[in-house]
């Protein structure tokens, strides 16, 4: 017996864990935190432990305070919220001071926000009160008629194929019997398929119902936030530091630039002196974007609150796509091509070949449903092709700083010659080295020395 | 002032043709420019049909690897955006940097305990001639192994179809003053202490803390040594010729010339500082070891 309790006592000690994978759940009150990142919305949020929020400055920023449940999720490494036990916004009013003792006091507004697509890319919108509430009302009726649209085209295309089954089988049946299916063929033929209607959706991102928050639209500084409940007292762990930041530099144009056999792996070139380099194996697509650059902490820091980043360095990120522009290429002695944006479509190689091949896209030809799978400027590269240049133009004008060089870099062998350079100082120190022991023996064997 | 003007010529052209006619520099630059070629051989083999892939080469894999734990993705993305010849530039003069530096205060500290600075001192020149002579000396060696580096960079770019960007050619004055302040830090030890060891190893010291401040003050936020780094970064980071190098690169990588030309005129100030404070040191506690 004496033996055998220590056996089970380190078996249950081994078991004990065993039990708990299930994450605790811890209530905490935090800033819910809709960002503006320059070209789009990060969801986010602050816990109760992070003291500070970073928001891009001179624009809207959403923010909400609620009590909820956190927990930490160790597969991504990160904390995460349980809304669906406990979701309790604490209305109030956010107090924010600012440099100078600036105090603001922002109340909460009921309001959605939606994005749609224009000539100069994706634009968010904001409304607020009845607004919002037209505004979601129209988008769930856009939404319901396309439903009931493709309701519709279902029921149609059902009964079109019922139809078109029950011909077939019957002119099918006469001609074995050996008569004449002149009238079946003749409706089978006047038949019209049914069309599917255009997903033609206003948004890009569409508006959800209304709720309420703080809207935080603030100069660049550093502030402290704090939420004022009705009753006029401070809710307690409200206290924040918002870093409020602006753009270092905007404009610029990056380019994700995608090679096509692996087009899952694009790469990004972001800036005008960044060359590309690349083995000349398969040809390229480009598609170009707008970006501004930011502090790589502060940005992060917006996206994700629990991110981390080097505060030291400035990064540039993508903020919207360029359209309406065309590329111009050059190769060395050539004159400049004009390449225009094309739709492609992506199709994965049949059986075990791995790989994609990418073909224009022709809707006329494309198979049903099929929508093109990438819209860019083709870029046909080949091994003689040292050096392409290209740049965005519009209206027949360069687009400052989208300029790019591609190179292709000529393979190098296991030991070229030119690697011998490397020694060269070596040489040039046996050289010296040389010379000197023969200019030292050189007046000794002259004079001869002291007798 | 003319006398001293005059002897640290002629001490800093001693001292030259001394360096010139011994194989250490030589040895330096053979080593330094060896390490270039395999790495800029490591950069082409890496390359594929999207660009450059770090995963192809064994050296770059780890190197990247390593940048990007310590400092980040963006870090990684910086050193690369213009090509591969920055970071090869900053990894091939290190050994001649290194050598210069460290034979300088080896070589005083001896010079020193051997009584040789003592006997010069006797004559027209004095201590500070005599330093200041050698951190010359540094410098020309420096602004030639640069050259030199520089040259076969081009052959390499030129042979391999590569472009030197911009960068580089920014960071090029950088690195020259970073090697005279390394110098005149040097020079520095070397006051301060009386023998050759000690001397090496306060600057050895001196070196590692200057990088672990720096590694520190860029490294990621959530970084513990970040953290510790801030503190220690506050009081050290002004004496720092790495902190203006620095200030440097960020200026002319933000498109600055302000932010560019005030961190090379504050890594200059700082080199004639420190020159100064060992200018001072020497006369109070003089050659004698």
């Amino acid at each position: 017996m004496r033996r055998i309790l220590p056996v089970v006592l380190f078996c249950a000690l081994c078991l004990a864990p065993a039990g708990a994978d299930v994450p605790l759940r811890v209530e905490q009150l935090i800033y819910s935190i809709e960002a503006f990142n320059g070209g789009d919305y990060s969801a986010t949020f602050a816990l109760q432990t992070a003291d500070t929020l970073y928001l891009v400055a001179g624009a809207d920023n959403l923010l909400s305070v609620r009590k909820t449940l956190v927990y930490w999720w160790p597969i991504t490494s990160e904390w995460k919220t349980d809304t669906d036990t406990l979701n309790e916004p604490i209305a109030g009013s956010l107090e924010i001071r600012g440099p100078g003792s600036v105090v603001m006091k922002i109340g909460l507004r009921k309001l959605t926000y939606f994005s749609t697509e224009t000539v100069s890319g994706e634009q968010w919108k904001i409304l607020y009160d009845d607004e919002a509430d037209r505004e979601v009302a129209r988008a769930q009726k856009q939404s319901d008629d396309y439903f009931a649209a493709v309701t519709a085209f279902q029921k149609e295309s059902a009964a079109y194929d019922a139809r078109v089954g029950t011909l077939g089988s019957r002119i099918a049946e006469l001609k074995a019997q050996g008569n004449a299916a002149a009238v079946e063929t003749a409706e089978l033929q006047s038949l019209q398929k049914p069309v599917a209607p255009a997903a033609t959706s206003a948004y890009v991102t569409a508006p959800e119902p209304a709720q309420d928050w703080y809207v935080v639209n603030i100069p660049p500084g550093e502030y402290t936030a704090r939420l004022v409940t009705n009753d006029g007292s401070i809710v307690e762990g409200s206290d924040k530091r918002i870093v409020a930041y602006s753009w270092r530099r905007t404009g610029g144009i990056g380019y994700e630039v995608i090679p096509s056999d692996k087009w899952t792996r694009p790469e990004e070139s972001k800036t005008p002196a960044s060359v590309l380099y690349v083995n000349g194996n398969t040809d390229l697509y480009v598609r170009p974007f707008s970006e501004n650059e930011a502090d790589d902490l502060f940005y992060e820091k917006t996206v994700s609150n629990q991110a981390s980043g080097n505060p030291s360095l400035f990064k540039w990120v993508r903020k919207a796509d360029v359209s309406g522009a065309s590329l111009g290429a050059t190769r060395p002695g050539q004159p400049s091509i004009e390449i225009p944006e094309q739709a492609f479509a992506v199709k994965q190689s049949n059986g075990s070949d791995l790989g994609y091949t990418i073909a224009p896209y022709d809707p006329a030809t494309a198979a049903a449903g099929e929508t093109a799978s990438l819209v860019a400027f083709p870029l046909s590269l080949q091994k003689s092709d040292a050096i392409v240049s290209f740049g965005l133009q519009s209206a027949g004008r360069p687009i400052p700083g989208s300029e790019r060089q591609i190179r292709i870099v000529r393979p190098v062998s296991s030991f070229p010659a030119y690697s011998l350079l490397a020694l060269l100082p070596l040489a040039v120190m046996a050289c010296v080295l040389a010379l000197r022991a023969r200019r030292l023996r050189g007046p000794r064997s002259g004079h001869g020395g002291p007798r | 002032m003319r006398e001293r003007l005059h002897a640290m010529k002629v001490v800093a052209r001693t001292q030259l043709t001394e360096s010139l006619l011994s194989p250490g520099v030589y040895v330096a630059l053979g080593i330094g420019m060896g390490i270039g070629w395999l790495l800029c051989a490591g950069f082409v083999r890496s390359m594929d049909s999207s660009g450059f892939d770090p995963r192809l080469n064994g050296f770059w894999d780890f190197a990247t690897r390593a940048l990007s734990g310590a400092f980040g993705p963006v870090f990684v993305e910086r050193m690369f955006s213009d090509g591969p010849f920055l970071a090869i530039l900053i990894i091939s003069v290190a050994p001649v940097v290194l050598f210069l530096a460290i034979g300088s205060v080896f070589r005083f500290g001896m010079e020193k305990a051997v009584g040789a600075v003592e006997l010069i001192v006797y004559g027209p020149a004095d201590g500070t001639a005599y330093f200041l002579g050698s951190v010359i000396k540094d410098a020309a060696l420096s602004l030639g192994a640069l050259a030199v580096l520089t040259l076969y960079f081009l052959l390499l770019a030129w042979v391999q179809n590569l472009v030197i960007g911009p960068f580089f050619f920014a960071f090029l004055p950088v690195i020259l003053l970073l090697s005279l302040s390394l110098s005149a830090f040097g020079i520095l030890c070397s006051t301060i202490v009386s023998h050759a060891a000690a001397a090496l190893a306060l600057f050895i010291a001196l070196g590692l803390l200057f990088c672990a401040v720096m590694a520190g003050s860029l490294g990621s936020s959530v970084s513990s040594v970040r953290q510790a780094a801030q503190v220690a970064s506050a009081a050290i980071q002004w004496i720092s010729p790495l902190y203006y190098a620095a200030m440097s690169a960020r200026g002319f990588g933000g498109g600055s010339a302000l932010g560019y030309s005030s961190g090379l005129l504050l890594l200059l100030i700082l080199s004639a500082v420190v020159l100064l404070a060992s200018h001072f040191i020497i006369r109070r506690r003089g050659v004698r070891a």
